[in-house]
């Protein structure tokens, strides 16, 4: 059984979700096991959303997307984000280079390349992260300089989800010494010479969805590939903040979800009966369906007040912090009421924590989260 | 902060030395590969740590459940896994013999397994008893000279390459009806049927074992027919004393680790160290591990002291395995992207020590067993 949110779904939404979750028992679900452990993501896979449109739900149709509501595309995400995240993840950066390219690109690259990545036949990748520059954004170093017709990148970016596996990478990098005012957009096909991925992590969890090192050597990228205007990178990378984290809350009420659903199971199966903490256990998943209702409400509201094109970072971030806090908190108590059970590999609960984990790390860690909320916080004051 | 005698701070600076050269190297490789640390087993061995609670006459270190404890977590510190497995040979299988069975059986299995040459492993849990281990439902039946186990065990530690199993089962009619074996893994009719995969605790091998129709020489019978309780509960208590080491380890790798990282690690033009949200984990963090300690050591000197209260057991481990997994999620949290790559060590330790909050009775049975001896829960 399902559980019951409200308000119920108007019907794009419903109908959106419908197709996302039969594609996810379909092609997501029988290899979910293997995929995780062989940390292989498959594009085929990514594809078949792409072909039945559910990549670029929130793109305007004009360039092939779906011309549909936000609330649409985070149902999505939702939905496959019953995991391996690796999938939904890599639908949520696509389409933060996507909005990138919405927001800042001009016609021709807008031509070029929106297209391919509604489709699905493009995989995006978002690249901002060096080693020296993780929550503090701005202080990345990759230099971009200058010359005829174009510019030599040179540097090293880190922690590039769908390194490898994306071909087109929307890349930040310095022009000038301007800690914010001189960072530059680029956006970068995977075979440009100079232009290699270098190692791939092996991490916790996520595991399906690859992790790499970018590595430019003298690397030329003509003025064309340029988005937005020099100096405007930081901009470009902060449109696309509220989409990423709303988009990492809404994986995290996709774990939920999953994590309270299987509990629901088994407080009805075989464990329940034999169980002595039953009641125990039905009081927290009680609160956390309370709390999951909640996150996705926000998702709700905040979707349709970015659908009239509102400031929704209060929001965004909200959801982000909320909606990761919530994944990994249900998801390590169903590991710890599964006991023995919950840690075994064939079990997907083991997954669900180790995945969730991910969530309260990127598009700015929870703390950074509460740290832009203080920071609103004394806006108000 | 806390004081120690001249002796044990030789065992400290050995076991840490030992940990240095042969655990921590390893445990990257281990923890990938789902392996087994051979070398370690046999360098423990070297300094009497397979027998640690063991008479001297065995090869053993005759020392009690505090220096169990502090050789558990300064082992832990480099490898938890590994120490895991060392738990389950020295305290659940040797222990367990040294304490319950008849001279005989001593001379027959001590010295081997305290050499190294054999490996033990202790089988309580089965498929439907967890929690609930008096619902076991493995049956020992005698026919002349030789019991007949039939029956299936999991979660065993060890279990996989083990050569002696301190094996519970079935006698009688009543829950109580427990009796205790020492099982060879050669013996007819013993099998491993499947080596799990789990998600920490990796370099620890764990196993489901299949009895069907498994001879067990009479003689191998630990103490009398269905008089298993007592010992039984007493090895648990030792064993939730000593498990606590192992979460204590976990806990000051996860502090040493992130306090280092967070002095080197600059954002936003200063270290991480010089933000209070910084400040404030990595000081909960210290002062949980320190009272954990004080915790722990004082059970483990009151076991040592004669004292039988299950109550020591359970405090201890419910208290220390719940500050393992947050100290493990908080390391993660403070090294950010790092923390959650496999090329760093915290994301390990916190898998390893979500194990602790689960085996040798979870937080859930700790809390009853504590709540038993506060409360009068007869019913009227």
């Amino acid at each position: 059984m399902a559980l019951t949110f409200f308000p119920s779904l108007k019907l794009d939404e419903s109908a959106s979700r419908i197709k996302a979750e039969t594609l996810y028992r379909q092609y997501i679900l029988p290899t979910a096991l293997s995929d995780d452990r062989k940390e292989l993501f498959r594009r085929d896979v990514f594809q078949k959303f792409g072909l039945e449109g559910l990549i670029a739900l929130s793109v305007p149709k004009e360039y092939g997307g779906g011309g549909a509501s936000y609330r649409c595309h985070y149902g999505v995400i939702e939905e496959m984000a019953r995991g391996p995240i690796a999938f939904s993840v890599s639908v949520a950066v696509t389409n933060l280079v996507m909005g990138g390219l919405l927001a800042f690109g001009n016609e021709k690259q807008k031509e070029n390349y929106l297209p391919k990545l509604t489709s699905g036949e493009w995989l995006g990748a978002f690249s901002l992260s060096e080693p020296q520059s993780g929550s503090d954004a701005a202080g990345l170093n990759l230099k971009a300089t200058k010359v005829q017709s174009g510019y030599r990148l040179t540097g090293t970016k880190c922690w590039c989800s769908s390194g490898g596996d994306a071909d087109l990478y929307l890349v930040m990098t310095r022009t000038g010494e301007h800690k914010t005012k001189d960072i530059t957009a680029f956006l970068v096909t995977k075979n440009t010479p100079g232009f290699r991925i270098g190692k791939k992590e092996k991490k916790l969890g996520l595991r399906a969805s690859a992790l790499t090192e970018l590595i430019f050597e003298d690397c030329f990228i003509s003025e064309e590939h340029r988005l937005g205007k020099e100096g405007d990178g930081f901009a470009v990378a902060l449109s696309q903040l509220d989409t990423g984290r709303i988009g990492i809350g809404a994986c995290g009420t996709g774990i939920a979800t999953a994590a309270i659903e299987r509990m629901q199971k088994e407080l009805n199966g075989d464990f329940g009966k034999h169980c002595q903490f039953k009641d125990a256990v039905a009081q927290k998943f009680s609160e956390y369906y309370a709390r999951l209702q909640a996150v996705k409400m926000l998702i709700t509201t905040a979707s349709e007040l970015k659908d009239q094109g509102q400031d929704i970072k209060i929001l965004a971030s909200q959801i982000k912090l909320l909606g990761s806090d919530l994944a990994m908190e249900v998801s390590h108590d169903l590991v710890h009421f599964l006991g023995e059970r919950g840690v075994q590999e064939e079990e997907e609960v083991e997954r669900f924590f180790r995945d969730a984990k991910a969530l309260q790390i990127v598009e700015g860690t929870n703390q950074i989260q509460k740290l832009v909320l203080a920071r609103e916080m004394e806006k108000m004051a | 902060m806390f004081s120690f005698t001249e002796e044990h701070k030789l065992l400290i600076q050995s076991v840490t030395a030992l940990a240095k050269e042969h655990l921590a190297p390893k445990a990257e490789e281990l923890d990938e590969k789902e392996g087994f640390n051979e070398v370690a087993f046999q360098k423990m061995a070297e300094l009497g740590l397979l027998g640690i609670t063991a008479d001297e006459k065995y090869g053993g270190a005759n020392l009690g459940a505090f220096e169990a404890t502090l050789v558990m977590e300064k082992l832990a510190e480099a490898c938890a896994s590994t120490t895991l497995s060392y738990l389950a040979h020295s305290i659940l299988c040797v222990n367990n013999i040294h304490a319950s069975a008849s001279e005989s059986q001593k001379q027959k299995y001590l010295p081997k397994l305290i050499s190294g040459e054999w490996l033990g492993a202790m089988a309580m849990t089965e498929p439907e008893a967890g929690s609930d281990a008096l619902g076991l439902q493995t049956r020992a039946v005698k026919q002349g000279n030789k019991y007949i186990l039939n029956g299936s065990k999991t979660y065993i530690t060890n279990g996989p390459d083990g050569d002696i199993f301190v094996v519970y089962a079935k006698t009688g009619p009543s829950r109580k009806d427990v009796s205790t074996f020492i099982v060879e893994s050669k013996f007819p009719g013993f099998k491993v049927s499947k080596k799990l995969k789990k998600m920490g605790m990796r370099a620890s091998p764990t196993a489901e074992l299949a009895f069907v129709d498994c001879e067990v020489p009479a003689e191998n019978l630990i103490g009398k027919e269905n008089d298993s309780i007592s010992h039984m509960m007493k090895n648990l208590n030792l064993e939730r004393i000593t498990i606590s080491g192992i979460s204590l380890g976990i806990t000051a790798a996860c502090l040493s680790y992130s306090s280092r990282f967070v002095q080197e690690r600059s954002q936003f033009g200063k270290p991480l160290a010089h933000f209070q949200m910084v400040q404030e984990r990595i000081s909960e963090m210290a002062a949980q591990l320190d009272a954990g300690r004080a915790l722990c050591y004082a059970a483990a000197q009151r076991f040592d002291s004669g004292d039988m209260d299950p109550s020591l057991g359970a405090k201890c481990k419910l208290f220390t395995a719940q500050m393992g997994t947050k100290a493990g999620l908080e390391a993660i949290q403070l090294l950010g992207g790092a923390g959650y790559m496999k090329e760093y060590p915290v994301e390990r330790y916190m898998r390893d020590a979500k194990l602790l909050e689960i085996g040798a009775g979870t937080n859930e049975i700790m809390r009853i067993i504590i709540a038993k001896s506060l409360l009068n829960l007869k019913e009227k």
